[in-house]
């Protein structure tokens, strides 16, 4: 299998930081990284797809107190035997 | 397991290394997260991002041929990025891999399938319909729309194709839907195309006002910069409006909805308090400024023989503009009552005092960004102006901070449509084509005969969407767009146009879009970074990228395709026989040879083989990216568009213009910063005007080209959603992108959802006088319109907005106005 990993760069804030993240969090498959006073979070998602991941985005995007939500990484750890079947 | 395990855990520091990196964090080194290449066996090298035009630059990863990572380039100065799947728009199922060709019978059919077809063969019926009209009918029959993703050099072999070679100036951008407003606007008021400022404006502002720029959604890496200055300086202020309510009011301090078009009386309602107020910076607008009275009642670019056309006073002097005084102006903004503004926009008075103590205090630094909702007017370069008078009226201008800034959609809108001049009045460097001495620039950099380049603008990307439907424009060819979905009024112009017997369409694509699907050929395209390429972004930076990948199957980049194309044409067949008969050198040459092969774009070998493929090096034996761009690059250097050597741009992460010995311009037109400003010259220069001066212009409210009545009773707006890029030709095919948004839907008020008995969900119609299309109704979610708009996003191939949009332009840009007409709602 396949692995999607990601990071995501959130700005809330920051009154609303920790109500932010662990709303973020609760989202399957998201872990918090970094939460800062300035209101800067760094959260970190894994899925099989980029459903998964599309969608955790989406929901980070309209979490109340989230100002943005950006990826900034996106890597395919992609499985050998899988790879060769692809190509 | 193990082993996964490790990789993924290295793959999971990596990805929180560049995030720490973006915001910045201690303890994380500027550098970029390369790494030990033998734990992953990615290679990793920078590109500009491929959506929106912020140019964000990225690092992408290579593993066995395919890209596997993306993350924000920490090197990079436009660094916060979204590597939002950038890898995943190359690798749809979908994907164009060789060419298709309308046929019955084994011949060419205009109402054939699309079987696959040689390279070849696609050529061959290409090139038998390109000659058959050329020679029919000259060179007003042939055309080609072009696009702000094009590379700089596809844009400038594609000008030079066109003008030069098939001597017509049907040429035009799908950036004419995008900032042709802002552009006009620039080079009316300024002299020259383009912003003074650059994002480092951000920082240094006290004040943003967002005018018609969702830039939440449209722009999130610049929001995020915008956001971050908001929270991290408690005094600063963020205004936005808008005709309804989006993302970005979640940080407003000053939200304002406003009336469609009451964008003008706003604007001049400022305008007449600063006056009032006395808080015009008197001093500059004296040293600096001239006034302007725009001519009025200038009609809706609408065809000639539209009512609201043959009405309009001014419809053939839209450009026209006359002297006047401060006084004279003070006078006639004086009309723009607070009370007047209200009525015409639905803003309060003190929602104006507000606004316009921003821009009239003045220790205030006040950046202004609009997009879209300025530039897609029928009076969008009025918008363009007005905006500009504020911020001239106050000296609020070429500072840091202080920065009236256009923003675009679209990669290289600035670096290709605009600095490279694909329009159709249009040559590189603000040049144009009805300046006999800028034509004669072009034929002697070129080495191209006199008067080749012909005087007369062709026709505009709307003109091309109506002469295709009169049968004018016959042989057609569309390169990196969809225009068929992004063109307003498909019903009655443009699928009617595409679909006229006596023409041929060509869409170079990568994928099988909605205008792909309509034409007659379609060639299959190399994308990215499948190929060398340039951007230019909305501050002026030019930013390279190397061919990392190979284009699946027989794709081929437009750079090979318009070259290869030229291969077939002699100069007999393409120019007029006097013209061979005074310069018989060029008899018997194909136009490859003249326009590539013309020991300019023929001078440098590709060297860097061994390192990064170059497909189009391999085909033609040279290095034509590097030919190209250092032609084109003549014409900018010594008059204030200079760009740096080809080579420093593969070294750097971009450079924003003029660079003059290496060193880039942040702040254009001042003094300190620009090196145009003459030395006897002290703070701002604006030296793209003969007399050093901007131009303020007074131009009144008027009303929009169709208005909601009793008939039609709501407002249609459109627009993009995040998710999806433009026409989502390329992010309708990423799965995570179109599930999130999978089809385009009505945003409504939930009254007058009540009102039309429909519910959430419902299926309804929005109909206009021009067609109608079915789609769900959503009255919660991120835009919220008021009673009496409705927004529908024009991504959605199933749902085709623009059938319902009128093709109403602004009269002097061209430019479409996809955010008025009027429509009527029920349920299907």
């Amino acid at each position: 299998m396949s692995a999607h990993i990601t990071s995501f760069v959130i700005l809330c804030h920051p009154r609303q930081r920790r109500e932010v993240r662990d709303a973020a969090a609760a989202l399957p498959g998201v872990e918090i990284h970094h939460c800062g006073e300035d209101g800067k979070i760094i959260a970190l998602a894994e899925g099989a797809n980029e459903h998964a991941i599309g969608d955790a985005l989406l929901r980070l995007q309209s979490t109340p107190g989230v100002i943005a939500a950006n990826m900034v990484y996106h890597g395919i750890d992609i499985d050998e035997g899988e790879q060769r079947h692809g190509d | 397991m193990a082993i996964n395990q490790q990789r993924r855990d290295f793959l999971k520091a990596q990805a929180a290394a560049a995030a720490m990196g973006v915001i910045g964090a201690p303890g994380v080194l500027a550098a970029n997260l390369n790494t030990d290449p033998r734990s992953t066996q990615v290679h990793w090298n920078k590109a500009p991002c491929r959506f929106c035009g912020t140019g964000c630059s990225v690092m992408v990863g290579v593993q066995n041929g395919r890209i596997t990572a993306t993350h924000g380039d920490v090197r990079s100065p436009v660094n916060r990025v979204k590597g939002y799947f950038l890898s995943k728009i190359m690798y749809g199922e979908d994907r164009l891999k060789t060419p298709l060709m309308r046929m019955k019978n084994g011949v060419y059919d205009k109402n054939g399938e699309f079987p696959p077809v040689s390279w070849e063969r696609a050529f061959d019926q290409m090139a038998y319909q390109f000659k058959k009209t050329l020679h029919e009918k000259g060179p007003e029959a042939v055309g080609m729309f072009g696009s702000g993703q094009w590379t700089v050099w596809e844009g400038y072999a594609a000008v030079k194709l066109m003008k030069a070679g098939f001597r017509s100036n049907n040429i035009d951008p799908n950036a004419r839907h995008c900032m042709a407003s802002a552009a006009a606007g620039f080079i009316r008021t300024f002299g020259l195309d383009e912003p003074m400022g650059c994002y480092d404006d951000i920082e240094a502002a006290d004040a943003f006002v967002l005018w018609g720029a969702n830039m939440a959604e449209m722009h999130p890496i610049l929001w995020t910069r915008i956001a971050d200055r908001r929270l991290s300086f408690p005094h600063v202020k963020v205004a936005v409006l808008s005709v309804f309510k989006n993302r970005c009011f979640g940080l407003a301090d000053i939200p304002i909805l406003f009336t469609p078009q009451g964008d003008l009386a706003i604007l001049n309602g400022i305008a007449n308090l600063i006056i009032r107020d006395g808080a015009v910076n008197r001093r500059f607008v004296r040293d600096h400024t001239v006034f302007r009275r725009a001519n009025t009642d200038i009609g809706y670019g609408l065809r000639a023989s539209h009512p609201r056309q043959q009405n309009a006073t001014n419809a053939d002097r839209a450009g026209g503009s006359s002297p006047m005084t401060f006084a004279e102006y003070a006078e006639f903004v004086s009309a723009y009552t607070p009370r007047r503004v209200r009525e015409l926009s639905g803003i309060s008075e003190s929602q104006l005092r507000r606004l316009a103590d921003l821009y009239a205090d003045p220790k205030i630094k006040v950046v202004s960004f609009w997009t879209m909702g300025f530039n897609q007017h029928t009076r969008g370069v009025w918008c363009n102006h007005l905006v500009y008078n504020l911020h001239l009226l106050t000296g609020k201008i070429a500072e840091p901070g202080n920065s009236p800034f256009s923003l675009t959609g679209q990669p290289s809108a600035c670096g290709t449509a605009r600095e490279v001049g694909t329009f159709t009045h249009r040559l590189p460097a603000d040049l144009n084509v009805t300046n006999p001495a800028h034509r004669a620039l072009a034929e002697k950099i070129w080495r191209l005969p006199s008067g080749i380049v012909p005087a007369k603008p062709g026709y505009h990307a709307v003109a091309q969407n109506r002469a295709l439907r009169d049968g004018k424009l016959n042989a057609y060819w569309i390169m990196v767009n969809n225009n068929l979905q992004a063109a307003a009024n498909l019903s009655e112009e443009g699928y009617p146009g595409y679909r006229h017997p006596d023409n041929f369409i060509v869409v170079s694509d990568a994928y099988p879009t909605v205008t792909a699907l309509a034409a007659d050929l379609i060639l299959p395209t190399a994308m990215w970074v499948e190929k060398e390429g340039a951007y230019g972004n909305s501050e002026r930076r030019t930013q390279f990228w190397r061919q990392m990948v190979t284009a699946p199957g027989q794709s081929r980049s437009d750079l090979w395709q318009l070259m290869e194309f030229s291969k077939r044409f002699t100069a007999e067949e393409t120019w007029q026989a006097d013209i061979l008969a005074n310069y018989p050198a060029y008899r018997g040459k194909t136009l490859y040879e003249i326009l590539f092969m013309n020991g300019k774009v023929n001078r440098f070998a590709y060297a860097a083989a061994d390192e990064y493929d170059n497909d189009e090096a391999a085909a033609f034996g040279f290095y034509p990216q590097k030919g190209l761009f250092e032609e084109y690059a003549e014409f900018g250097r010594g008059k204030g568009h200079d760009l740096d050597d080809f080579d420093a741009y593969h070294n750097n992460r971009g450079l924003r213009w003029p660079v003059v010995d290496g060193r880039e311009t942040r702040w254009r037109y001042r003094a300190g910063h620009d090196p145009y400003v003459p030395p006897t010259e002290r703070g701002v220069y604006f030296y793209g005007n003969a007399d050093g001066r901007a131009r303020i212009f007074a131009a009144p409210y008027e009303p929009p080209a169709e208005s909601p009545d009793d008939e039609y009773p709501f407002w249609l707006s459109t627009g993009r959603v995040l998710e999806h890029w433009h026409s989502g030709s390329m992010t309708g095919r990423t799965p995570e992108l179109y599930r999130a948004v999978p089809h385009a839907l009505i945003y409504m008020h939930p009254d007058d959802a009540r009102d039309l008995k429909l519910h959430r969900g419902d299926e309804a119609v929005v109909e206009s006088r021009r067609g109608g299309i079915h789609a769900r109704v959503e009255t919660r979610g991120r835009n919220q319109p008021p009673p009496g708009l409705v927004f529908v996003p024009w991504f959605d191939a199933a749902r085709l907005i623009n059938k319902v949009t009128l093709d109403a332009t602004d009269p002097i840009s061209k430019q479409t106005d996809y955010k008025k007409c009027a429509v009527r709602i029920y349920r299907a």
